[in-house]
């Protein structure tokens, strides 16, 4: 039971890891919900409304909307990268993974077939560039503004595609009016660090103390045999010592009454303690 | 039941069968040992996946330096190719040692190439990432992948030249493990 539950726990955390280093050519975040912020470069106004837009956008077209935000890339390109996470994190059919490389002002989308069909790849794609000012905002680090800016193109080419409302109303307030369109408010990455960068040397540090402590276990599995190993092997012995020579004249030869264990007499046989027994009555004379 | 076999072929059949058993045994718990130490660096989050980060990172530190270096600049260039020939899957952990060797003295290059740089002394940012990106090629650097690797990879060796049973194995195709910067 206890070697299950350990092989159990072995599996679970050997598939964590794997989901924490994702390929091995690119370190590749966790999903966290909707919004995957793991360069902490969007607002919390943002990030929540990105996360309700996302809400609405489902529950109105089917469409999943992932956004991912990360500092670099790994030497990928961004239209690789999205679509090994969008892999990576088994994405389907009605999926949408927009992604941003802050350190690299760089960005792509990836989509599965059905949202492909929906929306028309080229469109989608769009998105980025000709259908709303996401691209300049991105590369010049208004990344509130750009998530503001995608939300209400994606927003209208859905109402085109689809005839269906994914409503942005109290969504982006700051940024979005009938007017002028996008604000330009400048928003910098808010720390220069990577959760998933740590999670990933987290990961490195227990793969070794997990390493090391089956090492332990081993040495103490190695430490000796048990004592019922012994027991085991003394019956072994006494079993084949009862089939020698000795041992079998010992049994044709003689009573065996007079050692006084006349029940038990045929087991003192088979293990050979017979012969023992025939030493004794002979010095005894019996 | 009484045996019908002479002594001999009995004594024969159980000796091969003794040196079977040793054999078998000696083959499969060596094998299964070398097993853990390999994968201790290929297993996801080994030794070889740290270096693949600090490729990834030396990687990352060329987009940086590339918004302030012109394109065919020597240091830039020799930390791409450093990086590229780090992800090299095919190379042993000896020269993989002497290529992450090749990467840290790239990066330092770069990092003193770009601290000469007037654009990159006014961007925060890149000045920023920078102190990142050499942060967690540090941290990797240190992490303890490649120790827990040599002691493991020594000790297997170790055990591989003791005699009669390492020897055995060797004899049986059983190969020393290759130690990280210092071959085998």
């Amino acid at each position: 039971m206890k070697r299950a539950m350990g092989c159990l726990l072995l599996a679970v955390l050997l598939a964590c890891l794997t989901a924490v280093a994702g390929l091995a050519d690119a370190r590749m975040p966790q999903r966290r919900g909707a919004l995957t912020d793991d360069a902490d470069v969007l607002g919390a106004q943002v990030a929540a409304d990105v996360a309700e837009y996302a809400r609405r956008l489902e529950d109105e077209t089917g469409i999943g909307l992932h956004v991912v935000l990360v500092h670099f890339l790994d030497g990928l390109d961004a239209r690789s990268y999205a679509n090994d996470l969008f892999s990576a994190w088994a994405l389907g059919e009605d999926d949408l993974l927009l992604l941003g490389a802050a350190g690299e002002d760089s960005f792509a989308v990836a989509l599965g077939d059905d949202v492909a069909g929906k929306l028309g790849r080229t469109n989608a794609e769009n998105l980025l560039y000709t259908s709303s000012h996401f691209s300049a905002l991105f590369k010049s680090q208004q990344y509130d503004a750009a998530m503001a800016a995608f939300a209400e193109a994606l927003s209208s080419l859905v109402s085109r595609q689809l005839k269906a409302q994914a409503s942005l109303d109290g969504l982006f307030e700051d940024y979005l009016n009938t007017s002028s369109g996008v604000s330009p408010v400048k928003t910098e990455a808010q720390s220069y660090a990577s959760e998933l960068w740590d999670e990933v040397m987290t990961a490195i540090q227990q793969s070794g103390d997990d390493y090391q402590a089956r090492q332990q276990t081993h040495r103490d599995e190695r430490g000796g045999m048990s004592v019922g190993g012994w027991l085991v092997l003394l019956l072994i012995v006494l079993i084949l010592f009862g089939q020698s020579g000795p041992a079998r004249r010992a049994r044709r030869n003689g009573p065996r009454s007079c050692c006084g264990c006349s029940p038990l007499g045929w087991v003192a046989g088979l293990l050979g303690l017979n012969v023992f027994a025939d030493l004794f009555r002979r010095r005894k004379g019996c | 039941m009484k045996s019908k076999l002479p002594l001999g072929v009995c004594v024969a059949l159980a000796a091969a069968l003794t040196l079977f058993g040793l054999l078998y045994g000696v083959f499969n718990g060596y094998a299964d040992e070398r097993r853990e130490v390999t994968a201790l660096l290929e297993a996801p989050n080994g030794l070889m996946d740290v270096l693949d980060y600090r490729a990834a990172d030396g990687l990352n530190l060329c987009v940086v330096a590339g918004r302030h270096l012109p394109m065919d600049d020597a240091n830039l260039a020799a930390l791409r190719s450093a990086a590229v020939a780090l992800r090299d899957e095919e190379d042993d952990p000896a020269l993989k040692y002497a290529k992450d060797e090749a990467l840290e003295a790239a990066v330092t290059a770069v990092a003193q190439r770009l601290q000469q740089t007037e654009s990159f002394l006014t961007s925060d940012r890149d000045q920023k990432y920078l102190d990142m990106l050499t942060a967690d090629l540090k941290n990797l650097a240190g992490s303890a992948a490649a120790e827990v690797y040599n002691e493991a990879a020594e000790a297997f060796n170790e055990r591989l030249d003791a005699p009669v049973l390492g020897w055995l194995a060797r004899l049986m195709g059983i190969a020393p493990c290759a130690l990280y910067g210092r071959g085998v």
